[in-house]
C-alpha cells in the first residue's frame, strides 16, 4: 500500500523503557539497583492503512515496544500520539475509551484467551465493556465477527482448549476486531503457529486490512513473514532502531551492517544455493550495560577504522574483538584459544611465543598482522600480558585501537527516500566508507 | 551452485492455493453435541468417586435429621412442622413426670439411652446437628469469601497494598488459632453468633494467603493482559478472569476445613467455652458428660452418653473429609494443567 499525504495515525517518540534490575528494597536504598534499557529512545510513525513491520532479535525489546505503545506497560520516557492525542498522558477513563481504537493481538493463542470462558464470551467481551451491544444484538455481531474470521458461528459456545492454534489466533483476532478498531498491534501474530497456518493467518490479516482499513504493526523475528506483510519495516537492535524504511528498499542495499547480516541469515530452499552468511562474532550484548556509541560496534563486520588506519577489515575486527574482550576479562584463559584435551593448565607459565601462537589462534589473527603499527602494538600488548599486568595491556589496546564507532552514537541517517540508517558508514563525516553500497 | 536467491520459490503464501487447501488441513466437527462446563464435568467425575458419594450421601442425611429433628418455628408461623426426635431435646424426662430416670442404658423407648440430667440422648445428638453443621457451614461460607477478596486484592495489585495485607494476615497467623478463638469467646460471652464471629476471625486468613498465591500465578496469563487490552476495568478482571481461573483450590480447601471448624467448635464446647452448658451442641454434651467416661454411678460406664454425641461427630467430620477429597480429584486442584482448562469432556 502506497504511504499516503496523510499525517500519521500513530506518532511515537523517543519512546524508552528501562526495568529495574534485581532490586529488592533494600538493593534500592542503596542505590544498587541496576536498569535493564529494554527500549531506548524509538521513534516511529504509523500512517493510516499502512503494515510497518518490526523485527529484532529475542530481547532487542520488541514486545515492551508493542506493550508500551499501548500502555499495557508504562513507558519510562517519550510520547505515543494517537491521531495527536497522547496516550502517556491521558487519564484512566479516557485511556480505556481510547482502547477502542488501539488493539492488540498477542503471540501465544494457547495463552491469551481464558480458558474459563466461551468463545462467545471472549468476543463478547469488548462489547460488554465498552456497552456496544447487548443481549440480541450482541450474539449478532459475535457471530458475524466469527464469520469475518472464517469461524463458524456455531463455535460461540465451545471452550478455547477445543480450537487448534490457528483457529484460537482467530479468535483473538475477532476479539480485536470487535471494537472496531483503528490500529492493531500484533506481537508476533504467527510465530507460536505450524508453518501451514501462519499463511492463512497472515492472508487473514491482510484481508482484514482492505476490508475494514486497518493500520497494523507487526513485530516479527521471521524476516520472510515481514518481506510479506509489511509496507516499512523497521529493524531494532538492543532497544534502538537500526534501520527503518519501505520494506523492498531495506531487503536491498544499502543496508545497516545488521540488517545485512540479518537478511543473509534468511533460509534459503535451494540445497544448490551457497550464499555468503554473515556471521556475527560474540553474543548481544547485555541490556544492563549496552555498548557506548554504535551498539553494534561490538559485532559489527563493518566496524569503522579511525582516521589513518587502514588494515584489513578482518584483522581490523579481530583486533577490536580482543580489545573488548580485555576490556571485560582478568585472565588469561579468556584471551587464549582452548587445546583440546588439556585441563586446568597453568597460563602463567606459557613462554611469550607460546602465548602469542594461542591468542593470535584464538583471536584468528595472521602473524604477522598486515599493519605494522598494529603489529607493534600487538606484541607491547602480549608484553604486558606476559608478564600479568592485565591493566597495561588493556591501556596499549585500548588507546591503539579505538573506532570512531565507539564513540558516537550514529542518529538516522537518511539514505533514500523515506529510508533511515543509524550507522556511521552513512554519515558524511565518513567519507571514505568502503562499502556504501553494499 | 549460485549464490542468488529465489531460484526455488516457496508458494504457500499465495492466497489461493492456501484457500482451496484449508479444508484438508482444517479441522472438522466430530460431534455437535454442547460443550459442558467445568463444574457439570466436576460433578460427574464426583459421582463416580464412591467414597465421597458416600460422605456425601452421610452429611445430607445428618443434614436433613438436624432440620427435621424438631419444629421450626419463624416469627409465631411453623415453617418446618416435622419433629423426628421424640422428646424434647432441653427436656428432663422424669421433671415431665415419665418414668425416667439418669443414665439410663440404650432402650427401644430411648434407642441411646438417657445423659446424666435423664435427657433422651438420641433426641439430642439429632437436634445437635444443628449447631454443629450450621456453624461449619456458615463460618466456612464467611471465611472463604473474606479470604477471597481479600486475598484476591492483595495478589492482584501486588506492590505495596501486598505488602500492607500481607503483614495484617502475618499478626493472625502470629496467634494459635484455636487459642484465638478462645480468647474472643471468653471476651464476648457463650453463644452461637460468638463462636462464628470466633472461628470466622482466625479461619480467613488460611483462605487469603492461599488465593493470594493462586492470583499471583493466573494474573500472569497473557490473558489477563488481553482483558487490560480490551479496557476491562480491574474488578471485571479479577472476579471475570483470574478468580474463576484460581478458585479450585479454594473449594478444596473449604469443603475440607468444614469438619476442621466442626471440631472446633466441639472443641471449645468440651472446654466449657462452647455454647451454653444445658444446649444440645455435640462438643458440650460431652463436656457435661465427660467425668462419667472415668467411673460411672455404681461402678458400671454409661459409654452411650459419650459414645453417640463423640461418633456424630467423628461421622460428620470424616464425611466431609471424603467429599473434600473427591472435590479435590474432580477439579484435580493439585494438577495444574487440568484446573487450566475449560469444560474438558
Amino acid at each position: 500500500m502506497a504511504r499516503t499525504a496523510d499525517s500519521p495515525v500513530l506518532e511515537v517518540e523517543d519512546l524508552t523503557k528501562y526495568y529495574e534490575s534485581g532490586g529488592g528494597l533494600v538493593d534500592t536504598l542503596l542505590g544498587r539497583s541496576q536498569e535493564v534499557k529494554a527500549l531506548d529512545g524509538v521513534d516511529l510513525e504509523l500512517y493510516p492503512g499502512e503494515t510497518l513491520g518490526i523485527v529484532g532479535e529475542s530481547g532487542c525489546g520488541k514486545t515492551t515496544l508493542a506493550r508500551s505503545l499501548l500502555q499495557l506497560i508504562e513507558p519510562t520516557a517519550g510520547t505515543v500520539r494517537y491521531e495527536g492525542e497522547d496516550l502517556t498522558a491521558a487519564s484512566d477513563d479516557r485511556l480505556r475509551a481510547l482502547r477502542k481504537d488501539i488493539q492488540y493481538i498477542f503471540q501465544d493463542p494457547f495463552a491469551s484467551l481464558n480458558p474459563r470462558l466461551t468463545v462467545g464470551d471472549i468476543v463478547g467481551e469488548p462489547l460488554d465493556i465498552h456497552d456496544i451491544a447487548e443481549g440480541e444484538a450482541r450474539a449478532e455481531r459475535v457471530s458475524d465477527l466469527l464469520e469475518t474470521v472464517g469461524l463458524n458461528q456455531r463455535h460461540a459456545h465451545r471452550y478455547p482448549h477445543e480450537f487448534s492454534g490457528g483457529q484460537r489466533q482467530r479468535i483473538g483476532i475477532a476479539r480485536a476486531l470487535a471494537v472496531d478498531p483503528e490500529v492493531i498491534v500484533c506481537d508476533e501474530p504467527v510465530s507460536a503457529l505450524d508453518v501451514s497456518v501462519q499463511a492463512q493467518i497472515l492472508n487473514l490479516l491482510a484481508d482484514l486490512q482492505s476490508e475494514f482499513g486497518l493500520s497494523y504493526i507487526v513485530i516479527a523475528h521471521d524476516l520472510s513473514v515481514v518481506e510479506h506483510i509489511a509496507d516499512r519495516v523497521g529493524v531494532l537492535y538492543l532497544g534502538e532502531f537500526a534501520e527503518i524504511g519501505p520494506t523492498e528498499d531495506v531487503f536491498q542495499p544499502p543496508y545497516h551492517p545488521y540488517a545485512e547480516a540479518l537478511l543473509s541469515a534468511i533460509p534459503e530452499p535451494d540445497p544448490g544455493w551457497e550464499g555468503d552468511r554473515i556471521f556475527l562474532s560474540g553474543d548481544v550484548p547485555s541490556p544492563l550495560n549496552p555498548p557506548s556509541g554504535c551498539r553494534f560496534h561490538t559485532r559489527c563486520p563493518k566496524v569503522i577504522q579511525p582516521e589513518g588506519t587502514d588494515m584489513a577489515q578482518s584483522e581490523w575486527r579481530s583486533l577490536m574483538d580482543l580489545t573488548q574482550r580485555l576490556r571485560s576479562a582478568d585472565s588469561l584463559k579468556a584471551v587464549t584459544a582452548v587445546q583440546e584435551g588439556v585441563e586446568n593448565e597453568d597460563l602463567g607459565q606459557l613462554s611469550r611465543s607460546a602465548l602469542d601462537t594461542r591468542v593470535r589462534a584464538e583471536f584468528g589473527l595472521p602473524d604477522p598482522i598486515g599493519d605494522r603499527e598494529a603489529e607493534e602494538v600487538f606484541g607491547t600488548a602480549l608484553d604486558h600480558l606476559h608478564d600479568g599486568a592485565f591493566e597495561a595491556a588493556r591501556t596499549v589496546m585500548s588507546d591503539a585501537f579505538e573506532s570512531p564507532c565507539e564513540r558516537t552514537d550514529p542518529a538516522l541517517f537518511d539514505v533514500g527516500d523515506d529510508h533511515r540508517i543509524a550507522c556511521l558508514l552513512y554519515d558524511d563525516a565518513y567519507p571514505d566508507t568502503p562499502t556504501r553500497t553494499g | 551452485m549460485s549464490t542468488d536467491r529465489g531460484r526455488i520459490r516457496i508458494t504457500g503464501f499465495d492466497a489461493d492455493r492456501v484457500e482451496s487447501r484449508e479444508p484438508l488441513s482444517d479441522w472438522t466437527e466430530t460431534r455437535d453435541t454442547g460443550t459442558e462446563g467445568r463444574w457439570v464435568r466436576a460433578w460427574r467425575e464426583f459421582r463416580r468417586n464412591r467414597s465421597a458419594m458416600l460422605g456425601l450421601y452421610i452429611v445430607i442425611v445428618m443434614s436433613l435429621l438436624a432440620l427435621f429433628a424438631r419444629p421450626i418455628t419463624i416469627a409465631g408461623v411453623t415453617v418446618q412442622p416435622f419433629s423426628l426426635a421424640p422428646y424434647d431435646p432441653g427436656a428432663i424426662l422424669y421433671a415431665q413426670g415419665l418414668d425416667v430416670s439418669a443414665y439410663e442404658a440404650p432402650s427401644l423407648a430411648h434407642p441411646f439411652g438417657t445423659d446424666g440430667s435423664a435427657r433422651d440422648v438420641f433426641s439430642r445428638v439429632l437436634y445437635g446437628g444443628r449447631f454443629s453443621l450450621s456453624i461449619g457451614f456458615i463460618v466456612v461460607l464467611v471465611t472463604a469469601a473474606i479470604g477471597l477478596v481479600y486475598g484476591a486484592i492483595a495478589g492482584y495489585y501486588g506492590g505495596w497494598v501486598d505488602e500492607t495485607l500481607m503483614r495484617i494476615l502475618d499478626l493472625i497467623f502470629a496467634f494459635p488459632g484455636l487459642l484465638l478463638a478462645l480468647i474472643i469467646v471468653a471476651v464476648l460471652g457463650k453463644g452461637y453468633w460468638e463462636l462464628v464471629l470466633a472461628f470466622t476471625a482466625i479461619g480467613w486468613a488460611g483462605y487469603a494467603r492461599l488465593i493470594r498465591g493462586e492470583i499471583l500465578k493466573v494474573k500472569e496469563n497473557e490473558y489477563v493482559l488481553a482483558a487490560k487490552a480490551l479496557g476491562a476495568r480491574d474488578r471485571r478482571i479479577i472476579f471475570r478472569h483470574v478468580v474463576p481461573n484460581a478458585i479450585a483450590p479454594l473449594v478444596v480447601q473449604a469443603s475440607l476445613s468444614i469438619g476442621t471448624v466442626v471440631i472446633g467448635v466441639a472443641a471449645l464446647g468440651f472446654l466449657g467455652l462452647g455454647l451454653p452448658p444445658s444446649s444440645a451442641e455435640w462438643g458440650t454434651m460431652l463436656d457435661q458428660t465427660r467425668q462419667t467416661i472415668v467411673q460411672g454411678p455404681g461402678g458400671s460406664i454409661p459409654w452411650w452418653v459419650t459414645v453417640f454425641p463423640g461418633g456424630a461427630i467423628f461421622l460428620f467430620v470424616m464425611s466431609m473429609n471424603l467429599i473434600g477429597d473427591g472435590i479435590n480429584d474432580a477439579l484435580d486442584a493439585q494438577e495444574g494443567e487440568d484446573v487450566a482448562r475449560g469444560g474438558e469432556v
